[in-house]
């Protein structure tokens, strides 16, 4: 195959210039042209029998391009343009997906999206395989105190195991990324082993039953879990001595956002609201639950955001307040900001994030309509994803490699530990504002990538492995000159920067054959290059 | 020395890094300190780091620097209070008027030393409460600007205002989290490195070479701040991983505290041992947030205040031949309230404790102004603050870290240094 010279080479070694702004924007300046040029030169038909081997012959506009000739890129992409479903599919969950772009092409956009908002319609082996395997997932706190006691750290290990076995494997691909940015939203830490075995109900009873459902059902659910009051030291405020740090993280990270228009006189209001929110202790057989203590309830009246709160209202004082956070305006914008951003690029359109808080006035706050809305095919027109490139965060990064690689993944507990290294083990982050998302943050935490990269193909992860035969199969047995062609279009769907798959390739060029160790450092290699950090 | 690593000889690491010649041998050339641009830097400087450990989630200042003279202290604290020096579990006297936490004992022969200095309600002119804003304008320098007005960590803008100090030396500034500060956002040759062990080339050594190979070439040209990460990675790497950094034996008599703490304090005492310490070093600890039952005494801060005074006491015992090398200096994004809650704990506050360490401090004293703890005296139940944390931080830069002008670094702020350095 005749491989052009680069234009975008020579443009791309003479960006560097230091940028004075945070986040991708600057990353991209230097990107988004060159991506631009390079996808226009990119613009062709695959080779018959990569797709064959797939199962899908499918040719016309849709189809995946490899790497060759130009044709300009026609401007703005269409509902089924390859670069638009591209970005879907590698929105819908962590990293692209080949199956799931070919399906996209079949059933197209919508229906896609739609199939993948229903979680419940979508047959799930590897997630049913997680919850019968690990019987905990589905234990009460009372069930895993008797089974484990209060100081085991088998519940989180277990917890943060499933996790990443979930992101890598299940087919409710959206569900599980969605999950992500909720347990983000509302995080808790597991350091405390009490914290982390409520962390378990929580995790199934507060994050993944609605994520899918409304925010201020969300809301509400964490406002009477156990792990949240716990972590948060609401168990110790009470009418004695108001303690401030649910109230105030509530207000600040989950609703309302630092500048949602609350004083710090609303903080002390709000925590004398939350006085008596609190669980049963450990001796109780509802160890775990929540229990609204009447005794070390403020029942003086309070005034929260203006409104006036009278005295005697028991729970419902607290109640109150998680209606009146539910029911602003500011909450609806940074619920919206925080979903749009998470999904769909850093620094999304006014009118997108708009659009997305007018659905949660509109609905309630029904998170389904808000996912669809912050995904449909008009937000991602006007928010270019494939201009405005994120940076995958480690655990976004190891899953999707994870999937589109196959890998037999064990039982998740060496995984976990690996992403402890990279810095984003699941709920090990300290603070309740939840792991960052940003290039700043992660972007120059490379070397852990490489090490996972090459120590996952050498099999030095224990537990998991990446067959290679499996793999050639699934690659469509290609030859040594067309492996990391073949290779980049199931870890992106042939994006991958010409001039970097021409450093790979020429790595696999030096090899006197495919062999398995060839292979296994050309996938390392690949994984390892820019092009596959960014969605 | 001959590395075995990936087959390279240390001669070669260095040749790679940007020392020069085959002499760099035993003393890399790139210790010896650049004659700084003369526009943007003072008067050239010895060799210099700064050790900027910071305590994450408002560590409680006035159970670590307690202000046993003070009466307000006791009656706002019934339950809370370090007891007078001379009483059970009392403060170990400092001056008179302050005390150090019981624990914290290790730190006292660096008080008698010299080696150890302290400002008192210290911090930041940011009014907030909330942690999250607080370590966001601390860390860009910029208590009283809006959010948007910077992007940059303080220490950052630092490094792109001074030449690099150390000629060719592959970084500039080392985290030890793995996810990098916001103090350090956008710092050139800056990397994270939670761990010296695992600071290392993968894969098979046959083929490091080769691969190390593709991974510059890919990322060569690739925007701010992946591409350049990726090149500082790979020379590092060249560079440390030949030292064995993490198995640093502790000089006679050191020992550092088993916790992750320590063992960062450890290797930030291997890389002055091996001469590769680079201009900046940051380390965090957490969670000092100590909303609920904070037992200052006996309970969660005392043990970390105990494992924080232990393994600085530990590192500058270690680091003893390199003294002259580095500034210490350890704050927190505000303190907390003067009064206690109704949890045994304490919510957040203001004014706050820092703590300069090494041979070039003017230890041996508290500094700055005690605005007291009457309640007329307090901002908002607070601890007032009478010492910006910007003074504080920059008189290192300017006397220590060659920082010409610093008004780059901390914008619309006019300096006026308290002399917390010698």
């Amino acid at each position: 195959m005749q491989h052009e010279t680069d234009p975008g080479v020579e443009e791309r070694r003479a960006t560097s210039e230091p940028d004075t702004s945070q986040a991708a924007p600057a990353m991209v300046d230097g990107v988004r042209s060159r991506r631009r040029m390079l996808a226009q030169a990119a613009r062709s038909l695959w080779a018959a029998p990569l797709v064959a081997a797939t199962g899908h012959a499918q040719q016309g506009s849709t189809q995946l391009s490899g790497r060759q000739a130009a044709e300009p890129l026609p401007e703005p992409l269409t509902k089924n343009d390859p670069t638009v479903l591209r970005a879907l599919v590698e929105r819908l969950g962590y990293g692209f997906d080949l199956a799931l772009y070919q399906r996209a092409v079949q059933i197209g956009y919508d229906a896609l999206l739609e199939e993948q908002l229903h979680p419940e319609g979508i047959p799930d082996p590897v997630g049913d395989a997680v919850v019968a395997n690990l019987p905990l997932l589905s234990m009460t706190s009372k069930e895993l105190l008797d089974t484990f006691g209060v100081l085991s750290p088998i519940p989180a290990t277990q917890l943060q195991a499933a996790t990443v076995l979930r992101a890598a494997g299940s087919s409710r691909r959206l569900f599980e990324r969605v999950v992500g940015v909720w347990s983000d939203h509302f995080s808790i830490a597991v350091a405390n082993a009490q914290v982390a075995l409520f962390k378990v109900s929580d995790d199934r009873e507060v994050v993944r039953a609605h994520a899918l459902d409304t925010f201020p059902s969300m809301l509400r659910a964490s406002a009477e879990s156990a792990a949240m009051l716990d972590y948060l030291d609401n168990t110790s405020n009470t009418v004695a001595g108001a303690q401030e740090n649910y109230a105030r993280e509530l207000m600040e990270l989950h609703s309302l956002g630092v500048d949602g228009g609350y004083t710090e006189q609303d903080v002390k209001e709000v925590a004398r609201c939350f006085t008596g929110w609190t669980t049963y202790p450990i001796i109780s057989p509802q160890y775990g639950e929540f229990l609204f203590f009447g005794l070390a309830h403020d029942n003086q009246a309070k005034t929260v955001l203006g409104v006036e709160i009278p005295p005697f209202g028991g729970k419902s004082d607290g109640d109150t307040v998680l209606d009146l956070l539910a029911n602003s305006s500011s909450t609806s914008r940074f619920i919206a900001e925080k979903l749009v951003s998470r999904l769909l690029t850093y620094d999304p359109p006014i009118a997108v994030t708009r659009r997305v808080a007018q659905t949660y006035r509109a609905t309630g706050g029904d998170l389904r309509a808000m996912t669809r809305e912050a995904l449909s095919f008009p937000a991602l027109q006007a928010a270019q994803p494939w201009n405005q490139r994120k940076f995958k965060r480690p655990f976004h990064f190891a899953a999707g490699l994870l999937r589109a690689l196959d890998a037999n993944l064990g039982d998740g507990v060496a995984l976990v530990e690996r992403l402890r290294g990279m810095g984003q083990a699941p709920f090990e982050w300290g603070p309740p504002n939840g792991y960052p998302d940003s290039v700043g943050a992660w972007g120059s935490n490379l070397l852990p990538r490489w090490s996972f990269a090459i120590d996952l193909m050498d099999g030095a992860i224990p537990g998991t492995q990446v067959p290679v035969f499996p793999l050639l199969t699934k690659l469509g047995f290609p030859t040594k000159d067309d492996f990391v062609d073949a290779l980049d279009l199931h870890l992106t769907g042939g994006r991958m920067d010409p001039s970097e798959r021409d450093v790979v390739q020429g790595y696999l060029d030096e090899q006197p054959f495919l062999s398995g160790a060839a292979i296994r450092d050309t996938v390392a290699l690949t994984a390892s290059s820019p092009s596959y950090q960014l969605y | 020395m001959t590395s075995h690593t990936r087959g390279t000889t240390r001669r070669q690491l260095l040749a790679r890094s940007g020392a020069v010649g085959a002499a760099a041998l035993t003393t890399p050339a790139w210790l010896a300190p650049t004659a700084r641009a003369a526009a943007s830097s003072g008067p050239a400087a010895a060799p210099h780091t700064l050790v900027l450990v910071f305590l994450r989630g408002g560590m409680d200042g006035l159970s670590l620097v307690v202000p046993h003279g003070d009466g307000d202290y006791y009656a706002a604290r019934s339950d809370l209070a370090v007891p007078p020096p001379g009483q059970p579990s009392g403060a170990l006297d400092l001056d008179g008027f302050f005390g150090l936490n019981p624990n914290a004992a290790p730190l006292l022969d660096a008080w008698g030393e010299g080696k150890l200095a302290i400002v008192h309600a210290a911090g930041s002119t940011d009014p907030t409460r909330s942690h999250f804003e607080a370590f966001t304008r601390m860390e860009f320098g910029i208590p009283e600007l809006p959010l948007g007005s910077a992007n940059q960590g303080w220490l950052a803008r630092h490094l792109l205002a001074t030449a690099p100090a150390f000629d060719g030396a592959p970084l500039r500034a080392i985290s030890f989290d793995p996810v990098l500060p916001q103090t350090l956002a956008q710092a050139p040759a800056t990397l994270p490195i939670p761990d010296f062990a695992e600071f290392q080339f993968p894969g098979a050594p046959a083929t490091a070479s080769a691969r190390e190979a593709v991974l510059r070439a890919v990322y060569r040209g690739e925007a701010p701040p992946v591409g350049p990460a990726a090149l500082s990675t790979l020379n590092a790497i060249d560079l440390y991983s030949g030292l064995d950094l993490a198995s640093h034996q502790p000089g006679p008599g050191v020992s550092y505290p088993d916790t992750e703490f320590g063992e960062q304090l450890k290797q930030c005492a291997a890389l002055f041992a091996n001469d590769v310490a680079p201009e900046a070093l940051m380390l965090s600890t957490a969670s000092w947030d100590h909303h609920s039952a904070i037992g200052p005494l006996e309970g969660i801060f005392a043990q970390m205040s105990a494992e924080l005074a232990a393994g600085l006491a530990a590192f500058l015992a270690d680091t003893a031949a390199f003294a002259d090398r580095y500034t210490i200096v350890v704050k927190s994004e505000f303190g907390r309230r003067v009064a206690q809650n109704g949890s045994l704990g304490l919510d957040h506050g203001h004014g706050n404790a820092m703590l300069l360490l090494g041979n070039g401090v003017a230890g041996g004293q508290v500094h700055g102004a005690w605005p007291g703890l009457a309640e007329a005296q307090l901002d908002q139940g607070d601890v007032a603050i009478t010492t910006d944390f910007r003074d504080v931080l920059g008189e290192v830069l300017v006397k220590r870290l060659g920082t010409a002008d610093l008004g780059a670094v901390f914008p619309e702020h006019v300096y006026a240094p308290i002399g917390v350095l010698s």
